[in-house]
């Protein structure tokens, strides 16, 4: 069995100087699951950056949040992690109070749940929506939008209570929302003994006080905790010879409370307020008091009680539900809006003393629910929603690989690599014009056995659109519901060629086949002076999936794809009319099937050397997880590129050796381009530092003309592609607004062709940008933007 | 059931906490388009787009929270209460050059995108002056450039 993979983002525990509250939760609940063979957890704390986490190391972690020594985040250089290196069969598990992390969950979240990573919050309590007045603005504003990320995305929710849940019912009923499943697991209460401090009991405030004859309140000071009940009851207790001990640290809006309490008559005879107790003395005053009282408004458990219970002391606490759940029958309830109520309860512990003595020896044998159970049941929680075993039958044997194509050469020379590599593939079924059968008949006579379904048979009459992309879709659509294919097969194209032996798992791993990504449609620029078929298709299918709230992650990654035929038909379905829309054939199925069904699907970071061609004809969003299929180019073979002296066809004495080298080749590119993204940000950085803005590009106006405000110095690495955007203030953009550049050397020599941006034929959503593809080689130069009569130039510095 | 677009189902989160704070005496924290603003943030940018079409006292509540991680405080609000009459653009750019000259905000150091709003200083400024404040390699690239190219860099930038 596979363990689950779960990462556990704890940058409040490690912040958090005192493990108390929720830090102390997340604490016995994460080192306990270090400790679980069946989990492998991964510990995050975020980076200043607040878009990556840092690793922090098991050992240190456990050391320090059991020996206190060292530090969470050990020593040495940390692994980074970003939200894409989270493996999409992985959970990511959010234990800590994660509304108070920087990064924000609704920042996070979406694309966590855009690649099928399972998402599970634990949810410690709703007060803040059903009792906003008991918080900080602060506070208040981040649980907000913390709660609506977690509704919305959150495949599976923990909580500590019945009565959570229930509160989480509700919210899902009044928003009409269907509520995420939720499993419900106590905390343990079998805290250590030890002292976490190593201050002594104050023997001042214990030689005023007469054992069994105060009622303790332990906590923070802070309006939900209701501390004023206690305080208003403070005469009548004092004639019952009870006095009130109030032990904690002052919170948020109390201070005028704090002061009420300093000033009251009986302050320092009958009440005392201890600030900031020392654990011994906490543990005397919970030894030696009537009983603990909890006259709180709301809580998400109630620890407070078992540590009364674990002290062999009674508790009075509010009656409500979740102390209810909590205090079972062993507490006593009153009501927390009455001081009568309270009373009556004191009254009754008061008035029989043996009784009350029973009660004390029934709570000195209760045994608190163990942290260990309450680990090993969340640990179940997360296995049960990570689903780290998909659902695709594992019997499933894939023996069909299906293309459409019209370039016989393209195929004939594509077909040796795939007999090769990909010996589990049997029979390749060729999409194409009739009139090339023949030939492929004739000129192939490998082991992968072909068949052929005609363009004739699949169109049936129908007209073929004229559009690339529309034709591709169109065509598709037709195969999926006509041709002969199998429930699941690998689609691929005639220029998708292997680099190595290829086996099945690559496309069905842990019962879920393998979809692979390339980019994110949001992120999609295309050329703005020159959209392509493929430019419009992809905004298009972005278009699409945003309407349906689906994930948008871009699947057409040039190489070979699983296919499940069932799947692609009811993704067909579910999107009446697509045939004729022109969107991305892969991507709108896998996003859809990802979101759909995501028990059969794995998002993975695609395979494919020269894609794109040409790697700096877009920003790298995405990287390759690994270099295992071609998408041939030609001209990539061509003297002075990038596979000049290889070989363009199969070669079985020397394609290992090839495609080793086009993989060095392609890898050092990428390395290249990396570096150079690199140099701009950094560049971006300092240039913001000594400024204050971005190096950005800004056409405004004035008196009705444009102006056009420029970084004063740009630097672009050579043989980059840099995109920068152009920012228009609403005022300058008229109708037929073109923006000119050019970029020449400093001896006068074009550098790049002059391009035009018109900001009017910018797609929708995507924010108008120059393109810098910069030549191989350092040069300085200047740049020149040209609007109207109005001009601007800045320095260049293109370096190695 | 529902479904909502993650901005939509926000905000129908905080009008829920608004009626209840609002029948427990209390009030919220900022407006609905301020918490849908701030909600909708990346962690490491703030973009102009999701400020720009907030009103004035909203704009300052939430170029606050973006750009400088904290609430306004009183003794600000205050202080910019007079300004809240003036046309959005001049308001923004003021708040923007105030808050970005802040030192707060350079130890902050959250970049502000897709601004089409004049908010540097630079064109009173002397390029040379200014590229000597500028970190050390910044400077080297700057001083590495032939005389011509330094000038009409200077002068590109209406610095001379």
């Amino acid at each position: 069995m596979a363990e689950t993979r779960i990462y556990i983002d704890l940058s409040r525990l490690c912040l958090t100087p005192f493990t108390t509250g929720i830090q102390r939760v997340a604490k016995e609940i994460v080192l306990r699951m270090l400790k679980d063979p069946a989990l492998s957890v991964t510990l995050l704390a975020d980076l200043p950056s607040h878009t990556a986490w840092r690793v922090l190391p098991q050992a240190a972690f456990t050391k320090f949040y059991t020996e206190q020594e060292g530090s969470p985040y050990g020593s040495g250089i940390p692994q980074i992690i970003r939200p894409d290196d989270i493996p999409s069969d992985a959970v990511f598990f959010d234990i800590d109070s994660a509304w108070n992390m920087p990064m924000q969950r609704s920042w996070l979240f979406p694309q966590l749940k855009n690649r099928g990573v399972t998402v599970v919050s634990h949810l410690y309590d709703l007060i803040p929506v059903t009792e906003p007045q008991y918080f900080h603005s602060q506070t208040l504003r981040q649980f907000l939008s913390w709660t609506s990320a977690v509704l919305q995305y959150a495949d599976h929710i923990i909580c500590n209570a019945e009565a959570t849940k229930a509160a989480l019912h509700t919210l899902c009923g009044q928003l009409e929302l269907e509520p995420p499943p939720c499993t419900v697991v106590p905390l343990g209460g079998d805290f250590a003994k030890k002292a976490a401090d190593n201050g002594k009991a104050d023997e001042n405030l214990f030689a005023q006080l007469t054992p069994y004859r105060y009622l303790l309140m332990v906590g923070t000071v802070e309006p939900r905790k209701n501390h004023r009940l206690l305080f208003d009851a403070v005469n009548d207790l004092a004639k019952r010879g009870i006095k009130v001990v109030f032990a904690g640290r002052v919170g948020w809006n109390m201070n005028e409370f704090v002061k009420e309490i300093s000033k009251h008559p009986k302050n320092g005879k009958d009440l005392f307020f201890v600030q900031g107790p020392s654990d011994a003395t906490v543990q005397r005053l919970y030894q030696n008091a009537l009983a603990v009282a909890f006259p709180t408004k709301n809580e998400g458990f109630g620890l407070p009680i078992v540590e009364a219970f674990l002290n062999g002391t009674p508790v009075l606490a509010s009656d409500i539900p979740v102390l209810r759940e909590v205090g079972g029958d062993m507490a006593d309830y009153f009501d927390n809006t009455s001081v009568d109520s309270l009373l009556a309860a004191v009254d009754a512990l008061l008035a029989d003393p043996d009784a009350y003595q029973k009660k004390r020896a029934a709570i000195s044998a209760y045994r608190p629910r163990t942290w260990d159970t309450a680990a090993a049941e969340m640990a179940q929680a997360l296995r049960n929603a990570g689903r780290i075993q998909g659902t695709v039958p594992a019997d499933t044997r894939v023996t069909q690989m299906v293309m459409l194509t019209a370039r016989n050469a393209d195929l004939l020379r594509t077909l040796p690599y795939l007999d090769v590599c990909m010996p589990f593939i049997e029979r390749l079924l060729v999409c194409c014009p009739e009139r090339n059968v023949a030939e492929l008949r004739e000129k192939w006579h490998g082991r992968i056995q072909l068949s052929f379904f005609t363009d004739e048979q699949l169109l049936d009459g129908a007209a073929l659109p004229e559009d690339h992309s529309m034709r591709n879709l169109f065509l598709r659509c037709l195969m999926m519901r006509r041709a002969p294919l199998d429930d699941v097969f690998i689609m691929t194209d005639d220029d998708y060629r292997p680099l190595m032996p290829v086996t099945q798992e690559c496309f069905i791993r842990n019962g879920r086949y393998q979809a692979y990504y390339c980019y994110d449609l949001k992120d999609w620029r295309g050329t703005q002076d020159d959209y392509s078929s493929f430019d419009r298709s992809m905004f298009r299918t972005r278009d699409l999936l945003t309407e349906h709230r689906l994930p948008t992650l871009m699947y057409a990654s040039h190489q070979p794809q699983i296919i499940d035929r069932r799947l692609y038909l009811e993704m067909l379905d579910a999107f009446p009319g697509i045939e004729m829309t022109g969107d991305d054939e892969w991507s709108s199925y896998f996003d859809y099937c990802i979101a759909k069904h995501p028990d059969m699907f794995a998002a993975e970071r695609f395979l494919s050397v020269s894609w794109p061609g040409s790697i700096s004809d877009w920003r790298l969003t995405v990287q390759p997880k690994a270099l295992v299929f071609e998408n041939f180019y030609d001209v990539l073979y061509e003297d002075g590129q990038i596979f000049a002296g290889l070989s363009k066809t199969y070669d079985a004495e020397r394609f290992t050796q090839e495609s080793a080298e086009k993989i060095r080749r392609w890898s050092a590119e990428l390395e290249r381009q990396n570096t150079g993204a690199a140099h701009i940000r950094t560049y971006a950085e300092m240039y913001r530092d000594s400024r204050g803005v971005l190096p950005e590009f800004l056409l405004s106006a004035q008196d009705g003309k444009p102006v056009l405000t420029v970084p004063e110095l740009l630097y672009l690495p050579a043989g980059t592609a840099t995109r920068m955007p152009l920012i228009i203030d609403p005022s300058a953009a008229k109708p037929g607004l073109e923006i000119t550049y050019t970029l020449h050397d400093d001896r006068g020599n074009r550098i790049l062709r002059e391009r035009t941006l018109a900001p009017e034929t910018v797609a929708p959503g995507v924010p108008p940008e120059l393109i810098f593809l910069m030549p191989p080689y350092p040069f300085r130069g200047i740049l020149t933007l040209t609007c109207g009569e109005t001009k601007a130039s800045c320095a260049v510095s293109c370096v190695q | 059931m529902k479904t909502y677009t993650d901005d939509a189902l926000a905000r129908t989160i905080y009008r829920i906490a608004a009626e209840r704070i609002q029948n427990a005496g209390g009030k919220m924290p900022c407006t609905e388009a301020v918490f849908s603003a701030v909600t909708a943030a990346a962690p490491d940018k703030v973009s102009y787009r999701q400020l720009a079409g907030l009103d004035n006292a909203d704009f300052l509540e939430a170029a606050y929270l973006l750009l400088l991680g904290r609430p306004l405080d009183d003794p600000s609000r205050e202080s910019w209460k007079g300004s809240l009459t003036l046309p959005p653009q001049e308001l923004q750019t003021l708040v923007l050059k105030t808050i970005m000259q802040s030192g707060e905000y350079k130890s902050n150091r959250i970049p502000l995108t897709d601004c089409p709003l004049q908010i540097t200083d630079g064109t009173q400024q002397n390029l040379l002056i200014s590229a000597q404040a500028m970190p050390q390699r910044l400077v080297r690239m700057y001083q590495k450039m032939p005389r011509f190219m330094q000038k009409l860099a200077k002068k590109a930038a209406g610095k001379e």
